[in-house]
């Protein structure tokens, strides 16, 4: 039984993990929030978080990735943490009225017991006032068995939080960032413990395996002083990537493409490798291509045709509306978790296949990054996925500031081409956009799980000017509902639909892995 | 048509109000309501209203926890028996003041376990709120009508703030957590330290009535109370800015 109203408490508490994962977003505060420094990130892999937060400026993040660098170092110097909010719950505030009613009706009824109570309650009053800010030095380790598991198989995560610090803290509670690729299937990987000095709490959870590279999220810490008034909130990064092997068959790129040699097998005959035909010898066909064993059957000269292969510069579009933030059920990743999770694992193949690879993301939030190859190109391409908010993980409801401080911010923009996003997002302009980074001749790869009447449209007017598209789309809905049966039988026709249009469709079952969607896909076009 | 439930990262998250402290919660109300009770019957029919709160809480966490039926007749038994308790409260008693002590109280009670079971989602605030008010009100009502002794009343206005912190902890552990999570551990050290607080104000506030602080008027009583809630909040925000 779990309804909107749990999926927008985890969205909040899942949207905490990224405001403070995301850096930019450390100049805003929340009412009365202030921030200190102290605190903990995990030295050893401090590193490795440069890799996660966005480049656009250099300069500030290199800063950052210094001072992370250092933290924890072997110099034995407090660790220093990249920054931890401070807010006020507010907790203890109506006790103030409690006073005064009691008061009010002690003096309206002359009994000055009912004053008593109201003295009493001054003293709870002024309990938050006096508890210290906790000042949490904390350190995450993870430990992950197995890291290499097969597809399916189970993933045990022990995470230890250690309180490094000399003080007790009373009120520690520990959201480990569960990559949001892999469902969670038995524990919880959230906690709350007190930890005296020294101490450590072990959050364990199990993980089922699919295939792909996963990678941690950041560890939400927030420690609360006794009184339960102020929170701190600071992240740990451990880094411990799951990789679960699947290896990604050839791409299904269609044939057309610029007139450059590359590995994109087309339908036109000339040079390559695969037989594609004979045809009648014409004059100027080279001397290797002809068929000598015909011309000794029938005396006729003939040369056999290969598929030529080209280059093709493909635009990897991820479906992010939030229509397409679907899932089978709660503990199962969401449509555009696995969308992004193949955009990456697509880009890096077609970028190892010679590609000129583009991004972009169909959603409120606009993230274009136009087609290019080489090593730094990967790198970008790998960034944007993971810290655009147009990529977002955490579905984009309206964020309501909520009593007890939990309240979260619209993580900002952050990347190189985006823009805040807006009331009504003009989805035509954006697919304008796209088709224009694409080009006439060139390919787009649109990831979405066809769970509205919207999504077919984006297919079909990405491929208006002239690109081919193809739709890969993850299956988010599930037979055991009737609801569910429904929307299945609806994105079946949807996807039927797409067919007919002659849009290339690929349908990417729940549990399927990805390779395997690609190869059905690809024997069935042929 | 009817979308698959959208979920965030890949896991089971409920977000509901942490057991541990809401059982807490509905035995400190109890508590503070048995100090206020002067009379067999009243202590009777209190007793039967907590085991009805506290069965109403396990059931809907029985419910929620998709074990339906299970949840549901438990929680059907709850409040089955709140509902005797409020009837009794409110026909039994011989004199009209026994009932108005009481009666406020079991409703609060009744709130608060259909708070923190909790039968609606997201407003578990709010009936928090409403629930530690309602004993709150049969603390004042206690007060007015002199129907407890002046240590007993202290003691029961405290327990009742107590009761309001305790169960406000369960929701926001709650809701960072859920009620699936290890969060006895937190709980329990805010619940013994703010206990270990509420105690010394109510001792605070006792040893200060033996110095025959009741003869004084009540204006420079009132008086002194304002100064120190002046002090609370200036002294808060000024914590809040710095």
């Amino acid at each position: 039984m779990s309804g909107p109203a749990s999926t927008r408490i985890a969205d909040r508490v899942a949207g905490a993990v990224r405001h403070v994962f995301d850096p930019r977003t450390h100049d805003d505060s929340d009412g009365g929030a202030v921030r200190t420094d102290g605190g903990q990130a995990d030295g050893t892999n401090g590193a490795n978080r440069a890799d996660e937060i966005d480049g656009a400026d250099g300069a500030d993040r290199a800063d950052e990735t210094d001072r992370v660098g250092r933290a924890g170092g072997a110099d034995g110097s407090p660790p220093e943490s990249r920054g931890e909010t401070v807010r006020s719950t507010g907790r203890w505030r109506g006790v103030v009225a409690v006073v005064l009613l009691a008061a009010a009706v002690g003096v309206l009824a002359q009994q000055p017991a009912l004053l008593l109570v109201a003295g009493a309650a001054v003293v709870l009053a002024a309990y938050p006032l006096v508890t210290a800010t906790p000042d949490p030095k904390l350190s995450v380790s993870r430990r992950v068995t197995p890291e290499s598991p097969g597809d399916g198989e189970r993933v045990q995560v022990h995470t230890t939080v250690r309180n490094e610090g000399s003080a007790t803290l009373p009120d520690v509670r520990v959201v480990d960032g569960a990559p949001p690729t892999l469902p969670v299937v038995g524990g919880s990987p959230r906690r709350a413990t007190a930890l005296p000095p020294g101490g450590s709490a072990t959050v364990e959870y199990e993980l089922r395996a699919r295939p792909g590279r996963h990678r941690f999220r950041p560890a939400t810490l927030l420690c609360r002083d006794a009184a339960g008034a102020v929170e701190v909130e600071t992240t740990a990064v451990a880094e411990s990537p799951i990789a679960c092997a699947d290896r990604l068959p050839d791409l299904p790129l269609r044939a057309r493409s610029r007139r450059r040699t590359g590995p994109l097998v087309t339908d036109e005959a000339g040079s390559g490798l695969e037989f594609h035909s004979v045809a009648e010898y014409e004059r100027g066909d080279p001397a290797a291509g002809i068929d000598w064993r015909r011309f000794a059957r029938t005396g006729e000269l003939a040369s056999v045709r290969y598929r030529t292969e080209r280059l093709a510069d493909v635009v990897v579009c991820v479906d992010a509306r939030p229509e397409a933030y679907r899932a089978p059920s709660p503990t199962e990743p969401h449509a555009v978790a696995r969308a992004v999770d193949a955009a990456g694992r697509l880009g890096d193949a077609l970028l190892d296949a010679g590609h000129r690879v583009g991004l972009a993301a169909v959603g409120p939030h606009a993230s274009l990054l136009a087609p290019g190859s080489g090593p730094d190109h990967a790198d970008r391409l790998r960034r944007q996925l993971a810290t655009a908010p147009a990529f977002s993980l955490i579905p984009p409801e309206p964020a309501s500031p909520e009593a007890d401080g939990a309240g979260v911010r619209k993580p900002e923009a952050d990347g190189v081409e985006e823009e805040k996003p807006e009331a009504t997002p003009s989805l035509d302009r954006r697919l304008a956009e796209i088709r224009a980074l694409a080009g006439s001749n060139g390919q787009v790869l649109l990831l979405s799980p066809l769970c509205d009447d919207a999504a077919p449209r984006v297919a079909r007017l990405l491929g208006e000017e002239g690109a081919a598209v193809t739709v890969i789309s993850p299956d988010p809905t599930t037979g055991r509902t009737a609801g569910g049966r429904l929307a299945r039988l609806e994105r079946a026709r949807r996807l039927r639909a797409l067919r007919d249009a002659g849009v290339a469709t690929v349908d990417w079952g729940a549990d399927a892995p990805l390779g395997a969607a690609l190869s059905a896909a690809g024997e069935r076009s042929r | 048509m009817t979308d698959p439930e959208a979920a965030v990262g890949a896991e089971r998250f409920d977000g509901l109000p942490s057991p541990t402290g809401g059982v807490v919660a509905l035995l400190l109300v109890a508590l503070a309501l048995g100090l206020l009770a002067g009379t067999p019957l009243q202590r009777r029919l209190l007793a039967g209203g907590t085991v009805g709160a506290v069965v109403t809480l396990l059931g809907g966490r029985l419910w929620r926890r998709g074990r339906p039926v299970a949840g549901v007749a438990a929680t059907a038994g709850g409040c089955l028996l709140l509902a005797l308790a409020v009837g009794g409260a409110a026909s039994r008693p011989a004199r009209v003041v026994d009932r108005l002590e009481l009666l406020p109280g079991l409703v609060g009670l009744w709130t608060l376990a259909a708070a923190l079971a909790p039968l609606r989602r997201g407003r578990s605030r709010l009936l928090v709120d409403a629930g530690a008010g309602l004993a709150g009100v049969a603390v004042l009502v206690c007060g007015v009508i002199e129907g407890a002794s002046t240590p007993a009343l202290v003691a029961a206005g405290t327990t009742t703030v107590l009761a309001w912190d305790a169960a406000g902890n369960a929701v926001s552990v709650g809701g960072q957590v859920g009620g699936r999570g290890a969060t006895a551990r937190a709980e329990l050290v805010h619940v013994t330290a703010s206990g270990a607080v509420g105690a010394v104000a109510v001792a605070a506030v006792l040893g200060v009535t033996r110095l025959g602080v009741e003869r004084l008027p009540l204006a420079a009583l009132v008086a002194l109370l304002l100064a120190g809630v002046v002090l609370a909040l200036v002294t808060d925000r000024g914590r809040r800015v710095g």
